[in-house]
């Protein structure tokens, strides 16, 4: 009976650790980065969508940044 | 007793998984046989100081590199250099467009499938490959920025300044 789960214990770590061999292969390679190097991919791809959003924090948070430019969330600046 | 071995092959098994994340050794080719093989007149590079280097049209430092490599085409090619630009464009439109726009004076493989660059094990884009007189791999460079030019410009000079082997 120990041994049987003993066995089982061992299946499951073997299929456990096989699985493990999926995260070898991570992400896309640098050739295939096509679409993602499109403009409309990039974080800051819709400005003025962005500043309008900036601003409603600003105003009702008194937070900015955080979105690639300087500036904490002090509000004083 | 049992449970032992157990334990010890469990380990194992999970340590020799783990070898798998780290891929074979990752060094691109030696010699400039496969980029030879991929053109249509192979014997173009016979002799001669080989820029390999892989790009794409979407790539916007590729497409900054363009006016150096034709300018060290034009250069040295008397002095027996030659560039070799691979193309990784999927979508092969693209790709002819920049070149029309371009005027590339040297030869371009197309490798949409990528083939190439999985045997160079690119890691950046653009990345590029020395290639001696005598075939053999010299230098590999990755990205592009002006000032790499100054060491790349010196190292072609050298190479090209080395005697003909055989």
């Amino acid at each position: 009976m120990r041994i049987r789960k003993l066995f089982i214990a061992f299946i499951i770590s073997t299929i456990a650790a096989f699985s493990l061999g999926g995260c070898a292969s991570m992400g896309v390679n640098v050739w295939e980065r096509d679409i993602l190097a499109k403009p409309a991919m990039q974080l800051d791809a819709n400005a003025n969508d962005h500043a309008l959003d900036d601003h409603i924090y600003f105003s009702k948070e008194a937070s900015s940044g955080g979105r690639g430019f300087g500036g904490g969330g002090c509000g004083c600046n | 007793m049992f449970k032992r071995l157990l334990i010890v092959l469990s380990c194992t098994l999970l340590l020799s998984i783990s070898a798998f994340s780290f891929a074979a050794v990752n060094d691109p080719p030696k010699s400039i046989k496969l980029i030879a093989s991929a053109l249509s007149d192979s014997a173009q590079l016979k002799n001669k100081v080989v820029y390999v280097d892989f790009w794409a049209s979407w790539c916007t430092p590729c497409r900054k590199s363009f006016p150096w490599m034709k300018e060290l085409q034009d250069s040295y090619r008397s002095k027996g250099f030659q560039v070799i630009a691979v193309n990784l464009d999927k979508d092969h439109k693209a790709a002819q467009a920049f070149l029309e726009e371009t005027k590339a004076p040297f030869a371009v493989i197309f490798d949409s499938t990528g083939s190439l660059a999985k045997s160079y094990h690119l890691e950046a884009m653009p990345m590029s490959f020395l290639y001696g007189r005598d075939g053999n791999l010299r230098t590999s460079h990755e990205g592009f920025l002006p000032k790499d030019t100054v060491d790349l410009n010196a190292l072609v000079r050298k190479l090209l300044a080395e005697s003909v082997s055989k």
